[in-house]
């Protein structure tokens, strides 16, 4: 494995530009919100000098690029800038909402993979067969119905019909102590905490959310390991192996070691885009991840909670990009040597 | 064990037709292949020499299907086995050499693993035992560096070394036949005759038999025992190498030879290349050559011909075969 | 007579993206095409000689070296432009090289689009090549998918010629198709030369088809032009290992004849990207020395206009084995042929 570290270093030479490229992107993009932060700040009842005294306290009255150096100069230091909706320091913010959001995707994800693997397998391995029709069918209702009412559908069935999910108030009940932040995954700092009503309590209400994210994202993935396994099989090498008389089990494994790429790519862009993509999710079940906290930031005009989400997301799926990256490089042998 | 090796009798081949009923790509075919024999098997693109190959592999490319005949093993027929049976046949007891070499190997397994695998699966070796065999192979193969080659992936190597690797896993567990298909045809010519002749040692080696398939003529002189001549899903003659070459008796056949030579009257006299629109029809009790025939008469167009023997061990699929 | 095309210290080197190295195609090639004559250019995959011909079209830059056509650089201003039409090339595909939405005539009239002919000029010069490549009119109005691959093969013909070029590149025109269409097409483009009076460059790795047709022939390996000379002479007494190891390895078929195998090329064809110092073939060559692998061998007159890059050529012999085979294989199947063939 030679290769693996002037390979790890290619790779993360082109991290910094592509965070610099990100943020300058979602700087001008934020920037051409209309609405003036100030005014939204101070309310309806402001006075004009008071507004502009403001302005220019939050440097608002500079040019943009003089504004997205502020901003840089400020991010070197550690500082994200402030939410004035909650009147904190975004990073702070984040850290306490972002493990909620990832902790959620993580298991959504998880569940997703669980189910579109193996059906896509099942349905490449027998073409025409019911499971194949089944498979087929699937992809096509997640790909029609939003996620959002699959969760409203979950709520209405398990919680209010039969009552045997939480109610979808947050990541853990009230009644139960929370353990201490470690990780600021719940299920794990309950662990490590030795709290097991913690833990249970914490996992009884990811279920349905995370189920909901599974169900739905399981359709891409299925369809993606569906038609790189149905190539596979197809390819010559895979009827070369049938015609040596190598057993199906084998040829299948095989044929799944060299679909794993595409499927991988797949799992890893679905891991990036629901960072925000679960904030119907979220919503949905009152989650107060990060995805809520952007959203309420664009709603108000609230530029530095935005920013620094994207920046979290970019960080995070560049780093998931790198694992892919590194997984590729382990996985096939023509790439990057 | 008397009989032939390999016997393949009355199959019939059909791919569904787009526009029509399904077309037969291969009928009443008859092939025996005796043990240890080369047997060239010779015809132009299109004339169904893959498509036989593979009914004998019982892998038919898909939509086509067998809908006759039989394919027989030493007596046992390849075409009604189970699956769970065929597996233990492929690759150990017949396997196949095509024209792709790279694209025959798994991108992502050491060559010398794909030749162990084999040893493991059919010859029932350990992980030790089956990399040793593995190695011999690769040497046996002629390749330079056996031990740093088996780490080697398909990617690092090039096409007549690739072909040297599919040549190993085909042969490493001993069959008793081998099939080449178009195996030597992506690769440059200087090449091609290294592996041909390497292929036919190595079968010769083991006592395996070797159904050749090639378009080029040229090659089944040098290599076969025997040759057949197929056109349009049929063989239309058989015999050994020197009855086919020097006293060819089909007018195809001679056609086929006829392209070789730089006197222009008389490829001229052999082929009518351009006169397929006289071709038989579908379904039509015809010769299936009279279209393209110079020597084509009213009971060519009435009366499908027969294979039958025209001299010992020489067989013509034609009413007025050229005799000599 | 003048020189219709001299290719001189002709080198062709591609880059590889991400990698300081090349690709050396074509390394210092000199050779010359007098007008109406026919010259091979014979060698295996990635020797370089389709690369040859797409220099001579203009159809990819020059590294380094001139093409002159009728004495002008072909490199200079508005020379091409001026010679457009009198360059003209047939691939080994003709299917890709046509429109698949066009009816095939529409393909062959486009030359002279480009040269300002009238619609009614072309259509007659359309007609007239058809005919010449012994195509009906009829199929002319098809579209590509629709002919056979000796029928495209014509049209591709067809819209080289229809420039009346004085110089015709053919890119292994006749190696997609089966061996009968083959015979014909080159049945086609001798006699087209010797109606219309073309020069042309035959690209080839097919001996025994360049020995019929060419006048002279140049053997490449590597990007190397390693034995030039008259075709009778270069295919009658090789010179050079690697052309009789080539000549060596073509397999006629009759079993009764002897293949000679006076020199075994071992192994493969080495990467073209990191090519030796000496000669490129020491590896492979059963009579390399030392010196071989010091320096490139330099070219040696064997005979008349005969050139050979080797300094063992000597060691080789006069071995004119192969080409006794060659004429009697013609002669035996002649003979062949010649039983039950009607005579009408």
């Amino acid at each position: 494995m030679s290769g693996l570290p002037k390979f790890l270093l290619r790779r993360l030479a082109y991290l910094i530009p592509q965070l610099f490229g990100i943020l300058l992107l979602s700087f001008c993009l934020i920037k051409t919100i209309p609405g003036n932060p100030a005014v939204l700040m101070l309310g309806p009842m402001a006075q004009p000098d008071s507004i502009a005294a403001l302005t220019k306290r939050l440097g608002l009255d500079q040019p943009l690029p003089v504004q997205f150096l502020i901003y840089l100069k400020d991010l070197a230091h550690g500082d994200l800038g402030t939410s004035w909706q909650t009147t904190r320091p975004v990073l702070s913010d984040l850290i306490d909402r972002f493990p909620a959001t990832i902790e959620l995707v993580t298991f959504g994800l998880l569940v997703a993979i669980l189910i579109g693997v193996p059906l896509g397998i099942l349905s490449a391995m027998r073409q025409k067969s019911v499971t194949a029709r089944i498979a087929e069918l699937y992809g096509l209702v997640t790909g029609a119905l939003p996620d959002f009412w699959i969760g409203l559908l979950l709520i209405f069935v398990f919680y209010t019909i039969l009552g045997w999910a939480p109610a979808p108030l947050g990541r853990i009940d009230i009644a139960v102590i929370a353990p201490p932040t470690v990780t600021g995954f719940l299920t794990i700092d309950s662990l490590l905490d030795g709290n097991l009503d913690a833990f249970f309590s914490a996992i009884s209400h990811l279920v349905l959310p995370v189920l909901t994210l599974g169900l739905i994202n399981a359709g891409p993935i299925m369809k993606m390991t569906h038609s790189t396994m149905e190539r596979m099989l197809q390819s010559d090498f895979s009827r070369f192996e049938v015609m040596s008389g190598l057993p199906r089990r084998l040829v299948m494994r095989h044929a799944l070691h060299n679909a794993l790429p595409p499927i991988l790519t797949i799992i890893s862009v679905l891991y990036g885009f629901l960072l925000g993509g679960a904030v119907l999710v979220e919503i949905v079940f009152s989650w107060g991840g990060a995805g809520q906290y952007a959203v309420q930031g664009v709603l108000n005009a609230d530029i530095y909670p935005v920013l620094g989400f994207v920046l979290f997301a970019a960080v995070f799926s560049l780093f998931v990009y790198l694992l892919v990256d590194i997984a590729y490089f382990l996985l096939d042998p023509r790439i990057g040597r | 064990m008397n009989g032939p090796l390999v016997n393949v009798t009355d199959l019939r081949v059909e791919f569904p037709s787009l526009t029509g009923p399904d077309v037969a790509v291969i009928s009443g075919l008859d092939l025996a292949i005796e043990p240890g024999q080369v047997v060239g098997l010779v015809g132009e693109a299109g004339a169904g020499k893959t498509v036989l190959a593979r009914s004998i592999m019982q892998m038919v490319p898909e939509p086509g299907r067998v809908t006759k005949g039989r394919a027989e093993l030493q007596g046992e027929d390849l075409l009604t086995m189970s699956e769970r049976r065929l597996q233990r046949v492929r690759g150990a007891r017949i396997s196949m050499i095509t024209a792709n070499p790279r694209g025959e190997l798994n991108p992502l397994l050491p060559v010398g693993e794909q030749i162990a695998t084999m040893a493991r699966v059919h010859l029932g070796q350990g992980r030790k035992e089956s990399r040793e065999t593995a190695r011999a192979m690769l040497r046996k193969v002629q390749i330079s560096d056996p031990d740093r080659r088996y780490a080697a992936y398909p990617h690092e190597l090039s096409g007549g070394m690739a072909q040297r690797i599919v040549i190993a896993i085909a042969l490493v567990c001993g069959p008793q036949v081998v099939i080449a298909d178009d195996a030597t045809s992506g690769l440059d010519v200087t090449v091609q005759a290294q592996i041909l002749m390497l292929l036919r040692d190595l079968a010769r080696e083991q006592n395996s038999s070797m159904l050749l398939i090639t378009r080029d003529v040229g090659i089944t002189a040098h290599v076969c025992d025997r040759i057949a001549v197929m056109h349009q899903g049929e063989i239309v003659e058989a015999g050994d190498r020197q009855a086919v070459f020097l006293r060819p008796a089909h007018p195809y056949t001679i056609m086929l030879l006829a392209a070789f030579s730089h006197n222009k009257r008389l490829r001229a006299l052999w082929s009518h290349a351009d006169a397929d629109k006289a071709a038989p029809a579908r379904g039509e009790q015809a010769c299936s050559y009279v279209g393209r025939c110079p020597l084509a008469q009213a009971r060519c167009r009435a009366e499908k011909p027969m294979l039958r023997m025209i001299a010992p061990g020489h067989e013509a699929r034609c009413h007025f075969p050229v005799v000599r | 007579m003048k020189k219709l095309v001299e290719v001189v210290g002709l080198k062709k080197h591609f880059p590889i993206s991400g990698s300081k190295k090349v690709v050396q195609a074509i390394n210092n090639i000199s050779f010359h095409v007098m007008p109406g004559e026919t010259v091979g250019l014979v060698g295996e995959s990635g020797s370089g000689k389709t690369t040859v011909g797409r220099c001579l079209l203009g159809l990819t830059d020059v590294t380094d070296g001139s093409i002159l056509f009728e004495d002008q650089d072909l490199a200079g201003p508005k020379v091409r432009k001026k010679h457009l039409g009198d360059l003209q090339i047939v691939f080994q595909e003709s299917m890709e090289a046509l429109n698949p939405r066009l009816p095939v005539f529409r393909s062959v009239e486009e030359p002279l689009t480009t040269l300002g002919f009238d619609a009614a000029a072309r259509a007659e010069r359309v007609r007239e090549v058809i005919d010449r490549v012994g195509l009906s009119q009829r199929l002319a109005k098809l579209y590509p998918a629709e002919l056979t691959g000796g029928q495209l093969q014509r049209i591709g013909i067809a819209r080289a010629i229809v420039t009346r070029p004085k110089l015709l590149v053919l890119d292994e025109p006749t190696s997609m198709l089966d061996p009968t269409s083959r015979a014909d097409i080159i049945e086609l483009l001798i006699s087209l030369q010797a109606d219309l009076g073309m020069a042309s460059l035959f690209i080839s790795h097919d001996l025994s088809t360049l020995r019929h047709v060419s006048q002279r022939v140049a053997v490449m390996y590597l990007g190397m032009i390693v034995e030039q000379g008259p075709a009778r002479e270069v295919f009658g007494r090789p010179r050079h290992p690697y052309t009789v190891g080539l000549l060596s390895s073509v397999l006629l078929p009759n079993p009764d004849l002897p293949r000679p195998v006076p020199v075994a090329l071992k192994g493969e064809i080495p990467s073209p990207i990191d090519l030796p110092t000496g000669c490129f073939l020491a590896s492979r060559c059963p009579l390399a020395i030392e010196q071989c692998r010091a320096a490139m061998p330099p070219a040696h007159p064997v005979g008349e206009d005969h050139f050979v890059h080797c300094i063992r050529h000597e060691a080789l012999g006069h071995s004119d084995e192969m080409s006794r085979v060659f004429d009697a294989f013609e002669r035996e199947t002649e003979r062949i042929l010649s039983i039950g063939a009607r005579t009408n």
